[in-house]
């Protein structure tokens, strides 16, 4: 089919309106009547995947799913899957599902070294709790901790989040979503006040420039990329750049591929800047009524920790660079510094500080960056031509800078799992804000997420160490004063001192802080960097790890304790997607053998404990606090007492089956005859799914983070809805007043996020007046400057290695790995390779080689074809592969703003096995 | 005594899983799809996508009515698809033709993946990039068995 042709196919969205995605009405018909005679039950549900979310049907018949499909009343997907959703109902159905609790034992009794002994629910709880008080008593609240999953349902995090804060009063919950949009949230905080991007998913058809920022969508995020194909394909304006590291898929559909060096998107993001100023497109009055110019420190290091006493010895001279680094030619003339000079970090304890700056000093500081200087340091491809090269970086800011251009910027990872990916995506609202293409219908800086729950579960909920329901945080009084009224808790019952975050509660299980550990709903001994270190930190040292999940993967492996866990048809739940859209299901089947849903493995553990362990004063070491003695919860029992509570109470009744979740009665009619295994199991007549829904939604009610009732998203003809809802309407783009109810009539836009809106002013190097000054309702423009990777190729490790994902499999692939279609499509990771880079080590496709980094080496079969096409000097690796395990080769340094590690650079060495 | 039911069923079920052990204690090498401790660092074995040429690859069995159809032959001639270039089409859009598979001959697109109607019939361009549901197959072993059963 050639190009003239295409002109005339016509768009599959303008179809779906009339039928679904093309097939006829009277065919649909036809298929439900005959799913019917089958006697197959039809139920609404949402896929287990990306954060695409998409809506499918599942159909169950005595017991089992038989098959799912697109949904065809979905608006994200309209009735599409990807490959991987298609098969959403094969997942549940892998042979070696886990179906009881597994211990390791020797002769009857709990044995670090033992082998696994399948085990009663009471035996594996017996040791977990008898573990949990060893370590409480050792080590407080500080001790314990969990590694918690944006693939938790909404409900599954708050009960988690509650039972750990309030509970336990440790802070030490946090998401693998720190891994997957930490910098973004970050961004959203510092650059809006508050989470959540602005527009919707229908950007994409209201758009005439779509711009990929290191997202691979064409893989990453499928369902999109069949929308954004159907906008180019169906409206020949319509322009596609691919920014990328290596040539993929994306760009097979892209009118203009970008490859630029790892990292240098912070230098092609101010070119940009300098340009929009350079050319006068500046919307002056956009800018002048709800902007504010900012800067903050760029000595704020690398995320690594400040000592070198855990580093392997090859790790040592990167991590030197937490206190001190050289600046290479390129970082000098972006942050205006001479070459060579030794900078210390002096701002890695508050590396999110800023203050506010005149537009002369942020116009003197994109300066640098001119055409010139940045082609010549983000040249990707070294076989490229400058010329060519600088050609297309124009070409960018022409489709940024046309005024008859409306710009979506799309990014993921690409942007989030960086050094520096809070910057960047501050960078990116920049030119957003500076041409005032934000927040309007097809005009806006778009952040995806990679999970299907990070929005809803992780970010919305707050399942953080700092963070509280609805853009509440731990460190400050008034949030936590809000949330112990709503949970019912004494004063100060809560504790007011940031826990640790994912990636530092693996190092705490390496130096010995923790000592208990739950991880449910995600695989962090694979999909976490660097694993070398917390692999032999879980099987070494003295610790106990309970992992919940479906299938044994590798955190399962090195576990304690694995509890089988109910997987996503098998339980009531919610997701909340990339677009603000709040999605609920119903249970469709019942779990296999003694598998539990996690809300029903967190409630049953809640009923071991009382409130007189918890509540009375507790030590909290490096805790210093206003209102608080040093290094001390108070005991908060007496208030307790007074409250009505009795020190015996369960942890279960105080906090989850409460007098008003008790009237939340299960069966209810909403159920439509399908079951609930956890009311069941719990057994005392309560509806856990709708009471804790209903209680959480109190959180975001008038705060701009409305919630519908629980029974309106299971409505028949409802698809999710977009928060937040306001009188029973959804909010399609925020920010703007024609779209958002929380913007000011007669405002226009009203950037109204409350969160870091009275800051001091400076200059671009620091703080001339520390009086803090109001920007209530503006947006912030970032001066972000580039900054070099921490780990660059060098003459022993002499190529940079990029992790992902690929279209086929879903993260660590436990799952996807046992349905047969995909595995067989890809059986295995692989590492891309330049042809010329192979053949220089000796090296060409399928022969197995070594891909080493100073963290360590694993074995490899070369691909030099297929989808991917790596300039020299680059490699690329899935991460889904447990039998290839990526992650012994990654750095865990990590953006020091957002915590969220570095996956896409690291320095590697390739040779022949 | 269902509970009882329940567990007896499914240390049946483990048992089984863990048969290489004799008893009914495992040691973690032996569980999960790479069946090697977590500090080995194993040698992946190669693999090849199918290479049959269009004409004798015949269809691969189709999961539930529904399920997309995986690509059973070779792909190196055809992708990757592109804006300007889609082979995949070239043998496949035969709207006369939906629903009559004929042995040696491309499987016609289902009527799902074209809107309107007589001359105006055309090809969705959502589904334009087949490979984001439609992926090659290789020869390679399941790791463990899928039990996943479609209704008669």
């Amino acid at each position: 089919m050639d190009g003239t042709r295409r002109d005339f196919l016509k768009s599959g969205v303008a179809a779906a309106t009339a039928a679904t995605v093309g097939m006829p009405l009277s065919r649909e018909a036809a298929a439900q009547a005959r799913a019917a005679e089958q006697g197959w039950q039809w139920d609404k549900s949402v896929c287990r995947f990306c954060g695409t979310g998409c809506g499918i049907m599942v159909a169950t018949k005595d017991g089992r799913v038989v098959a799912t499909k697109g949904d065809p009343k979905a608006p994200v997907n309209r009735g599409l899957n990807c490959v991987k959703g298609y098969f959403n109902g094969k997942i549940m159905y892998g042979k070696d599902r886990l179906t009881q609790p597994l211990m390791r034992m020797t002769n009857g009794k709990f044995d670090k070294k033992g082998k696994f002994v399948p085990v009663s629910w009471e035996q594996a709880f017996d040791e977990m709790e008898r573990q949990f008080r060893r370590v409480y008593a050792e080590k407080g609240p500080t001790g314990v901790a969990m590694l918690a999953s944006a693939q938790k349902t909404i409900q599954e995090g708050y009960a988690f989040n509650k039972l750990f804060k309030a509970g336990w009063r440790s802070n030490n919950i946090d998401p693998n979503a720190r891994n997957c949009m930490a910098s973004a949230v970050a961004a959203f905080y510092s650059v809006f006040g508050t989470d959540e991007p602005a527009g919707n998913y229908d950007d994409i058809e209201y758009t005439d420039t779509m711009v990929l920022w290191g997202a691979n969508m064409a893989e990453m995020h499928p369902i999109l990329w069949s929308r954004i194909t159907d906008r180019r394909l169906g409206h020949k304006d319509c322009r596609i750049v691919n920014l990328t590291t290596y040539r993929n898929m994306s760009s097979d559909i892209a009118d203009l591929e970008i490859i630029f060096k790892p990292q240098t998107d912070l230098a092609i993001q101010n070119y940009i800047a300098r340009e929009i100023i350079a050319r006068n497109a500046v919307n002056k009055d956009f800018v002048d009524k709800h902007c504010v110019f900012v800067t903050g420190p760029y000595d704020i290091g690398y995320g690594m920790r400040p000592t070198d006493k855990y580093a392997f010895p090859a790790e040592k001279d990167i991590q030197a660079k937490e206190l001190r680094v050289r600046l290479d030619r390129d970082e000098a003339i972006a942050q205006r510094r001479k070459e060579g000079e030794l900078v210390e970090q002096k701002n890695t304890g508050n590396p999110g500080a800023h203050w506010q700056i005149s537009f002369e000093d942020f116009k003197r500081a994109v300066e640098p960056y001119t055409l010139d200087f940045v082609a010549a340091m983000s040249k990707g491809d070294v076989d490229e031509p400058l010329d060519q090269y600088k050609a297309k970086l124009k070409q960018l800011a022409d489709y940024y800078i046309d005024a008859n251009r409306k710009v979506v910027s799309f990014w993921t990872m690409g942007f989030n799992q960086s050094v520096r990916g809070t910057w960047v995506n501050e960078q990116c609202y920049m030119n957003h804000l500076l041409l005032g293409k934000q927040s309007q219908p097809g005009n806006g800086a778009f952040s995806l997420t990679g999970q299907p729950s990070a929005c809803g579960t992780a970010r919305e909920v707050g399942m953080f160490c700092h963070r509280l329901p609805s853009d509440r945080l731990i460190p400050n009084p008034v949030h936590r004063e809000y949330t112990e009224k709503q949970w019912g808790l004494p004063a100060r019952t809560l504790n007011p001192h940031i826990g640790s975050f994912y990636g530092k509660i693996l190092r705490d299980l390496e130096d010995g802080g923790v000592k208990w550990l739950w991880v449910a709903a995600n695989n962090p001994f694979q999909s976490h960097p660097n694993i070398n270190h917390w692999l032999k930190a879980a099987r070494e040292l003295d610790n106990f790890i309970v992992v919940s999940e479906a299938y044994p993967g590798v955190s399962a492996k090195v576990a304690d304790l694995i509890l089988p866990a109910a997987m996503i048809f098998e339980k009531w739940g919610s997701y909340g997607n990339a677009e603000r859209r709040t999605q609920h299901w119903r249970q469709s089947v019942q779990p296999p053998g003694l598998a539990r849903g996690d809300m029903w493995q967190a409630m049953e553990f809640a009923k071991r404990f009382k409130i007189k362990e918890f509540w009375g004063e507790q030590k909290v070491p490096g805790l210093k606090v206003a209102g608080y003695e040093d290094g001390k919860l108070p005991s908060v029992l007496d208030e307790a007492v007074k409250l009505g509570y009795s020190p015996e109470d369960s942890l279960y009744k105080v906090l989850f089956a409460t007098p008003g979740n008790l009237k939340v009665k299960w069966p209810d009619a909403v159920a439509k005859g399908r079951d609930n295994h956890i009311a069941n199991q719990l057994g005392d007549g309560w509806f856990p799914e709708k009471a804790i829904w209903q209680e959480y939604v109190a959180f975001g009610r008038g705060v701009g983070k409305d919630l519908a009732d629980f029974d309106v998203y299971h409505g028949d003809d409802v698809r999710g809805l977009k928060w937040p809802v306001v009188n029973g309407k959804e909010t399609p783009w925020r920010f703007n007043e024609q779209y958002d109810p929380y913007v000011k009539k007669g405002a226009g836009f009203e950037f109204y996020g409350k969160l870091f809106k009275a800051i001091p002013t400076g200059d671009l190097d620091k703080v001339t007046d520390p009086k803090p000054v109001s920007v209530a309702g503006k947006a912030k423009i970032f001066f972000r400057p580039y900054a070099a990777p921490v780990e660059m190729p060098d003459a022993n490790y002499d190529l940079m290695f990029c992790t992902g994902r690929v279209l086929e499999h879903w993260h660590t692939g436990t799952m996807t790995r046992r349905v047969p279609e995909l595995h067989r499509a890809v059986p295995a990771a692989v590492m891309w390779m330049h042809p010329d880079d192979a053949k220089k080590r000796g090296l060409k496709r399928n022969d197995l080689a070594w891909l080493e980094s100073r963290r360590g080496k694993i074995q490899i079969r070369v691909e030099t074809g297929g989808r991917n096409t790596m300039p020299r000097g680059t490699v690329y690796a899935a991460f889904f592969d447990e039998g290839v395990l990526v992650n012994k080769i990654c750095t865990d340094a990590a953006c020091p703003i957002s915590k969220e590690s570095d996956y896409k650079k690291s320095a590697v060495k390739v040779y022949k096995v | 005594m269902k509970h009882k039911l329940m567990l007896v069923a499914s240390l049946a079920a483990f048992t089984v899983a863990c048969s290489a052990t004799g008893d009914l204690a495992v040691l973690d090498d032996s569980l999960g799809l790479s069946q090697v401790s977590v500090f080995d660092v194993p040698a992946p074995a190669a693999f090849e996508y199918r290479d049959l040429d269009p004409k004798v690859a015949g269809v691969l069995p189709r999961a539930w009515e529904e399920a997309p159809p995986q690509i059973p032959h070779r792909v190196d001639r055809y992708l990757p698809v592109n804006a300007r270039l889609n082979k995949c089409l070239e043998c496949h859009e035969e709207p006369d033709k939906i629903g009559n598979k004929q042995s040696g001959k491309p499987t016609p697109m289902s009527a799902s993946h074209y809107i309107g109607s007589g001359k105006d019939l055309a090809v969705a361009n959502n589904r334009y990039v087949c490979t984001l549901c439609h992926a090659p197959q290789t020869e390679a072993a399941t790791l463990v068995d899928n039990t996943f059963q479609k209704a008669p």
